[in-house]
């Protein structure tokens, strides 16, 4: 994850209260679990509601602006396509607010076949107005981005897991590999892609002891296998020259950002360079810390 | 409207890789037996719509094969007729006949129609027939095209809808498509097509990949503390240009 340094003050959290968002599907309430919602398809209609409060006195100090010149621009933002890395977006909705109103009342309707895999919602306040009255520090230009929370719904039951799937490697194969248990299929050339899209694991069917296995989470089993997948991963981004990838550009849920963030959980403090040594130079250790990496959970985050 | 969309089939990666290994079917065979030979990688939405049927896939093929056949499909045209296609071909998928948004957001549906429905065309577009252009993705033969029509839209009431898709140079397109950040936001991606014109008149086209990158990097990193989206259409293509300027000064 990119950590943007603002060249000017954002109000505190504390100045801005929002609630959760309310979902209604189709007409009943509904229960978003695990950022996950069932039985939505193409015909759904998907309505989300919530309010977002700003003490204006507190933020308006805190970014060294006259609470009463002050304007902020309430906007939620739409994102669909690929789970991490929206393919469209656009903002949906606009709402001035000032010192006198302060509250925005968000209400947003989602068609189904506007939704492809995933429902991305960023809600911002950007600058409006500043009226005259501002700091050396102050933000100063209309859209200057000032707070943010944001929430990505899966639509897809299958897309937040580790992309994964089930085939017969003798009929998938026709150069053999029958009695292989697993296949990543990836290129290094694409780290700029999305992961959920760009790797996938492919589990042969032909040996269903493994995928039994697999598919009933067996801590070692699951365990050893992504430490595996993700050995060979890193191991081959870190003799790339394009990798790391680029960090003012660089896009979350990339291919090479999840590479990236395994390296820095495995060799916390490490630079790719030192890592490739060690990879070079003591195979056995870099197995070892990759080992440590994962909980048995399946997860690309 | 919803009962509208059509399920189109989606092809996975086992089942590219199938066809990749099978030139002759991907040159000479019929749709319906590729389909045929990947039917185990194939899968439709469960719900939400009604797949679509043979005739709308052949529809579609029809569709890609005229415009194709005006720029020199299948034995002839060169790169000047190739990139007038990519500018019809994204045009006629952005209006969106049979390919509804939300399914063609699918990098598996893009897939099936290069690999299953139209390889003929992607062989004749793309001569060393890299793996790229059939799998799913921005580079997929199709896709990208359709990908740039959603991006540089001018919309269905503007006088030349489609201008900036034939304005464009392929690099500048590829800046647009295959930089998230920007190509998802329609509003940016038209900000910086429009400005693009503009710069590119000013200092020749033949100058304008260092720039376009240059321009774009800076657009990338404003965008992460401005919200552009937010500004009004002219205050946006102001910023946007004014990025170009300092681009074409660096």
């Amino acid at each position: 994850m990119v950590e943007i340094a603002y060249p000017y003050l954002r109000p505190d959290g504390d100045a801005v209260v929002a609630s959760p968002w309310l979902a209604t599907l189709d007409g009943e309430p509904c229960v978003i679990d695990n950022h996950q919602i069932e039985h939505f398809d193409y015909s759904a209609s998907l309505r989300m509601e919530r309010h977002v409060s700003v003490d204006f006195a507190r933020a308006a100090d805190e970014i060294g602006i006259a609470p009463d010149s002050l304007q902020f621009l309430c906007i939620v933002t739409q994102g669909t396509g690929n789970q991490r890395i929206p393919r469209g977006q656009q903002i949906v909705v606009r709402q001035v607010l000032d010192a006198e109103h302060p509250t925005a009342s968000l209400e947003i309707a989602v068609h189904g076949h506007d939704v492809s895999r995933s429902l991305n919602l960023a809600t911002e306040l950007v600058l409006h107005s500043t009226g005259s009255t501002t700091g050396r520090l102050s933000p100063k230009h209309r859209g200057a981005r000032l707070w943010k929370d944001s929430v990505r719904i899966s639509v897809d039951p299958a897309g937040m897991r580790f992309p994964m799937e089930t085939v017969s490697f003798a009929e998938a194969f026709s150069e053999g590999h029958r009695d292989a248990q697993w296949f990543l299929d990836w290129s290094p050339q694409h780290l700029d892609q999305e992961f959920t899209s760009s790797v996938r694991l492919y589990l042969n069917e032909d040996r269903p002891e493994f995928v039994e296995a697999v598919q009933n989470e067996e801590d070692i089993v699951l365990r050893m296998l992504i430490c595996s997948v993700a050995g060979q991963m890193i191991r081959s981004a870190i003799t790339l020259d394009h990798f790391p990838p680029d960090p003012a550009i660089s896009t979350p849920g990339s291919t090479g950002s999840v590479i990236e963030a395994w390296i820095n959980q495995a060799f916390p403090g490490q630079s790719v360079g030192s890592v490739r040594t060690l990879a070079e130079n003591d195979p056995a250790r870099f197995d070892l810390s990759i080992g440590g990496l994962f909980q048995g959970e399946l997860d690309a985050e | 409207m919803p009962n509208d969309v059509r399920l189109m089939p989606r092809l996975d990666e086992i089942g590219v890789r199938r066809l990749l290994g099978s030139p002759d079917l991907l040159r000479e065979g019929t749709m319906a037996e590729r389909l045929a030979a990947a039917a185990s990688s194939i899968t439709h939405a469960a719900s939400g719509g009604s797949r679509a049927s043979q005739d709308d896939l052949q529809t579609l093929l029809d569709g890609l094969t005229a415009l194709a056949v005006q720029h020199g499909f299948p034995n002839s045209g060169g790169a000047t007729d190739r990139a007038a296609f990519d500018a019809a071909c994204g045009a006629w998928l952005g209006e969106g006949g049979i390919l509804h948004k939300a399914e063609a957001m699918r990098d598996d549906v893009w897939a099936c129609v290069a690999c299953c429905i139209a390889p003929g065309i992607v062989l004749w577009r793309f001569e060393n027939g890299h793996p790229d252009r059939f799998r799913g993705g921005v580079r997929n033969t199709f896709q990208r095209l359709w990908l740039r029509a959603r991006a540089v839209d001018r919309g269905e009431d503007h006088e030349d809808r489609w201008g900036l898709l034939r304005a464009l140079s392929e690099d500048a397109s590829v800046q647009i498509t295959e930089r998230p950040g920007i190509g998802a936001d329609s509003n940016i991606a038209r900000a910086l097509a429009e400005a693009w014109v503009v710069s590119s008149a000013r200092v020749g086209s033949n100058r304008m990949e260092p720039i376009t990158r240059r321009a774009a990097r800076m657009i990338r990193r404003d965008n992460e503390i401005t919200c552009l989206g937010a500004l009004g259409e002219q205050e946006r293509l102001a910023r946007v240009q004014g990025f170009f300027e300092r681009a074409e000064k660096a």
